[in-house]
């Protein structure tokens, strides 16, 4: 059976060896970083909570915590900006709470030196070593680390993505911290419960009288749960995300690798018809010629899952750890044997494998002997040709070749769809992303937006002003707008919003699926406060999910003097505000940046998906087309003697599987857009954001014709192949 | 002159030994004639017919097809030959098991410029009523039939033949010779029937015997017999 099989057996363990060892080194990297992640909370110490007071923390409130269940820390800190755009925020060495895990180098032991975070440091091109100026100070990189409260570098817990790049986190030692300039100051307290096992609930209601109590003595700016703090859980949620796809698409895989077994094992048994049976009228058992013939299969696949594993624990582990650790600032991990990736890469597809061929084989291998003898393995006693018409007589000789590999032609079908849609979900994203930003420049309200720390009035008259308020919605961010009547910067909002109603941004309605007339019920974070709002009108407006309101309403909502504002819009530079009354300037870069970002992150995710996709083509094809040309040997090398020419031949036998591959790809397309749709829509309602669903126009013709190129290398190979097979040879093993 | 075949030498290398086929085998056969090669198993026979077809390359030696000399081109060529020149039947048939009968005879008459009527030749063949089965669905007799009406359709100047009927019962073997003779009149098509069956040598024209990859004679046949009255 090898000799016959060899190319396609090595075909498939490729593949399989691949789709394996990608599982397993996705699983075994997932496990390792969930585990050494979960250890960090303990073995550093890892706060359940925080908070940010105005000013520090009085004596009272001091007081008042010391009676409750818990330890309170200082962890005051610093925001520098150390060049333009690029914020550190600076923590003295902390030993007690959050502790820092030294990478690389030494923690700082003078005034002079720093530790910076591992992807900050990467990202600007410092290094142990390198000098980093802080203010008038130039301070000595003595090490570079992982600090265990960010291991996702979200600069403000409310931001919708992390940014390693333009913030980052370092330490220094006391000293060199209180005489350090800065630009902000966060009077920040991090709180530790005494009992380490409370239930989540008990936390959370802890948590609640912290903060009353708080509320209670001192301004809080900021509370954050453990369990709410982005940078502490983000990168935790995230390992498991991927999992539920990826394993899907690894057991399809399988599946569609056990049916090629199928292929394969029909198409030997068929050539070799007479001689089981023959063997069976000679007394051979049926579970004698099952073990015969599922052996190769049964072999290739052990010998996948064994490579397929050590692959899996070595670079593809590798490979899936650097794709976290490009994202995540996490802290080493050991390589830990994972007896569910085992089971789940290993014994689960070879059972499935095993199940597939043992439920095809003694089907097959049971039928009469005579059947085998006379070379008739079809399972139907008599076998009606279709009509096919006054078609022409290729076009009935390709349909044959169709109707005869109608199996191989099934698997190729569904692997075409799943490699189409793997590649299309692959290429789709970076220019959806790409998209989405252009669309969020396109549709931004102006050029600068001034938030103010208290309304000042500028001179300039074409700046316009405008309130702003951050709500709750679930786990998301709403951004309620107060903008003036006939607004210029938003004239489509504004003039919606002269009947008093509401408009709200196109992804808030296409998330929480909201129509018009309904109300959405959105609270004010750290308060029992909640605000009700109609939706009167959607206005496109991809940047982020924002509600419009007029200013005027905007102040009576939100219980404001006459006067209020936050901020200014304007198309250029207000010359005129003195940076003290400033709190932030948005612009062009700030909008797009978090998706440079996700771009960033998920980059090499992308490329991994797009090129095993084309092996999953390639495999594919070039097993299955061999395979319609071995089914079909003797008919070739009978048309050669007969005096049809190799390119006749072709057109005969790799032509229709090119034509199936074009038609696979033509089924497929529709059926991945809609797939697609179906499971971008799933992934958006999860996810914080909201992106519109957006297939590039390229994306399609480059999944096309990528199987297309795969199909003309096998085209040619089959060729060669179809020349090369000899009539004189054929007509003696006919003798 | 059809065919003319000149001091042909072939073998074959099996291990470390070499087998002499043919022997400096020559003869000639003329155009619309009936010509058997009979001779027992391993007399080259076989490959004579497969040299004939242009199957097999000679070591040495030459044939030529209607004076033109058609051994020592390539497959190409040969391809050429087989396309426009002959056709082939077969012992085992070789029929496409996905092509029902009469697609298996167009793909003959695809071949041709000026290929038979294949109504007319379903008929003559009494293949009419069973034109749509597929292979698997026909009898040994019928596919044979189909298999000399795939080789015939293109109405072809030699029709070579090797053991047609030895796989047949007595009963079809002789409702094949018949065919045969049927089709050598009402299309002119010069036949080297290749067979180890001694009686059908009776329906030829002329008869040569192999032996031991030589020719061991050559004879025209005086007293040529009609299909129908062979016996065995």
């Amino acid at each position: 059976m090898l000799t016959g099989n060899a190319g396609k057996m090595v075909a498939v363990l490729l593949f399989l060896v691949l789709s394996i060892s990608l599982a397993s080194g996705f699983l075994v990297a997932e496990h390792s970083l969930r585990i050494g992640y979960d250890n960090t909370f303990e073995e550093y110490n890892i706060e359940d909570g925080h908070f940010e007071l105005l000013k520090e923390m009085s004596d009272p409130l001091a007081e008042a915590l010391k009676k409750e269940k818990l330890s309170i820390f200082t962890l005051f800190n610093k925001d520098l900006e150390i060049k333009e755009n690029r914020v550190l925020r600076i923590y003295p060495v902390r030993e007690e709470i959050n502790r820092i895990a030294l990478l690389e180098g030494a923690m700082p032991e003078t005034d002079e030196e720093i530790v910076l975070e591992r992807l900050f440091a990467g990202n600007n091109g410092y290094e142990v070593g390198s000098n980093v100026k802080l203010g008038a100070k130039a301070f000595l990189v003595s090490g570079i680390v992982a600090f265990s409260d960010y291991s996702s570098l979200f600069k403000n817990n409310a931001d919708g993505l992390f940014d390693n790049i333009r913030f980052g986190i370092a330490g220094v030692n006391q000293n060199a911290f209180d005489v350090l300039e800065y630009n902000d100051l966060h009077y920040t307290y991090a709180w530790k419960n005494h009992d380490p096992d409370l239930t989540p609930e008990e936390k959370n209601d802890f948590a609640d009288e912290i903060l009353d109590i708080a509320k209670e003595h001192d301004l809080i700016k900021d509370f954050v749960r453990r369990s709410d703090n982005q940078a502490i859980c983000f990168a935790g949620e995230d390992f498991g995300n991927d999992r539920v796809f990826m394993m899907v698409f690894f057991y399809i895989t399988i599946v569609i690798i056990a049916f090629l077994y199928v292929v394969v094992m029909r198409s030997t048994i068929e050539l070799e018809a007479k001689s089981v049976g023959s063997l069976r009228a000679l007394g051979y058992t049926n579970g004698e010629l099952i073990r015969h013939y599922s052996l190769l299969p049964l072999l290739v696949t052990l010998m996948g899952a064994l490579i397929g594993n050590v692959l899996g624990y070595t670079l593809m582990k590798d490979a899936f750890i650097y794709i976290y650790t490009k994202s995540y600032s996490l802290i080493p991990a050991p390589v830990l044997w994972n007896a569910e990736a085992f089971v789940l890469t290993t014994l689960v597809p070879v059972l499935i494998i095993l199940l597939i061929i043992y439920g095809f084989l003694p089907a097959l291998l049971s039928l009469p002997i005579q059947k085998f003898l006379r070379n008739d393995l079809s399972r139907r006693k008599q076998k009606y040709a279709i009509h096919l018409g006054k078609l022409s007589f290729f076009t009935r000789f390709r349909l044959r070749i169709i109707f005869q590999n109608s199996s191989a032609y099934l698997v190729l079908l569904v692997g075409i769809l799943l490699g189409s849609l793997l590649m299309s979900a692959g290429l789709m994203l970076p220019p959806l992303l790409e998209n989405h930003q252009q669309e969020v420049l396109d549709n931004q309200i102006c050029a600068y937006q001034y938030i103010l720390r208290m309304p000042v009035e500028t001179a300039d008259e074409q700046a316009e002003k405008f309130a702003i308020q951050s709500l709750e919605l679930g786990e998301g961010t709403v951004q309620v707008l107060g903008i003036e009547d006939g607004s210029k910067f938003l004239p489509v909002a504004s003039q919606g919003l002269q009947t008093g109603e509401a408009i709200f941004s196109n992804g808030l309605t296409s998330k929480y699926e909201i129509e018009k007339g309904d109300q959405l019920e959105l609270s004010k974070k750290y308060t029992d406060d909640t605000y009700s709002f109609e939706l009167g009108d959607t206005v496109y407006y991809p940047a982020g999910f924002t509600i419009f309101i007029s200013l005027d309403n905007f102040r009576t909502i939100f219980d404001c003097d006459d006067t209020y504002f936050t901020g200014y819009f304007t198309d250029h530079k207000l010359d005129d505000l003195e940076d003290i009354f400033v709190a932030s300037i948005r612009t062009e870069g700030d909008l797009t940046f978090a998706l440079d970002q996700l771009m960033d992150s998920m980059g090499q995710v992308f490329k991994v998906m797009a090129v095993f996709s084309v092996i999953l083509f390639f495999v594919l094809i070039y097993v299955l087309s061999k395979q319609v040309v071995e089914c079909n040997q003797q008919s070739i090398a009978m048309l050669k003697i007969l005096g049809y020419e190799n390119s006749e031949i072709n057109n005969l036998y790799h032509v229709t599987t090119g034509l199936t591959v074009i038609f696979s790809f033509l089924l497929s397309i529709p059926a991945c857009k809609f797939i697609l749709k179906i499971i971008f829509k799933q992934i958006m309602t999860k996810y914080i954001g909201w992106f519109d669903f957006y297939v590039a126009p390229w994306v399609y013709p480059v999944v096309v014709v990528s199987g297309l190129v795969s199909y003309l290398i096998i085209y040619v190979m089959q060729s060669k192949r179809t020349k090369g097979i000899s009539t004189a040879e054929f007509l003696k093993e006919m003798e | 002159m059809l065919l003319e075949v000149k001091n042909i030498y072939k073998s074959f290398h099996i291990g470390t030994h070499t087998v002499d086929v043919l022997k400096n085998v020559s003869f000639q056969v003329e155009r619309g004639k009936i010509c058997t090669m009979l001779g027992p198993s391993g007399s080259g026979k076989s490959t004579l017919l497969n040299i004939i077809g242009g199957i097999e390359i000679p070591d040495k030696g030459s044939f030529y097809f209607n004076e033109i000399e058609i051994s020592g081109h390539n497959e190409k060529t040969l391809g050429r030959y087989r396309r426009k020149r002959l056709g082939y039947v077969f012992q085992s048939y070789n029929l496409i098991p996905n092509l029902t009968l009469k697609e298996n005879i167009e793909s003959g008459a695809y071949l041709s410029d000026e290929p038979l009527d294949i109504n007319d030749l379903l008929y003559t063949l009494g293949l009419w009523d069973r034109q749509d089965q597929l292979p698997s669905q026909l009898s040994g007799g019928e596919q044979q039939r189909t298999a000399i009406g795939r080789a015939v359709i293109k109405n072809p100047d030699l029709l070579l033949c090797d053991e047609p009927t030895g796989a047949l019962d007595y009963k079809t073997s002789r409702e094949i010779l018949a065919l045969l003779e049927k089709v050598n009149q009402k299309y002119e098509c010069t036949m080297m029937i290749v067979t180890h069956n001694e009686a059908i040598q009776r329906m030829a024209d002329q008869i040569i015997r192999l032996h031991d990859g030589a020719i061991r004679s050559n004879e025209n046949n005086t007293n040529k017999q009609k299909a129908a009255e062979i016996a065995w």
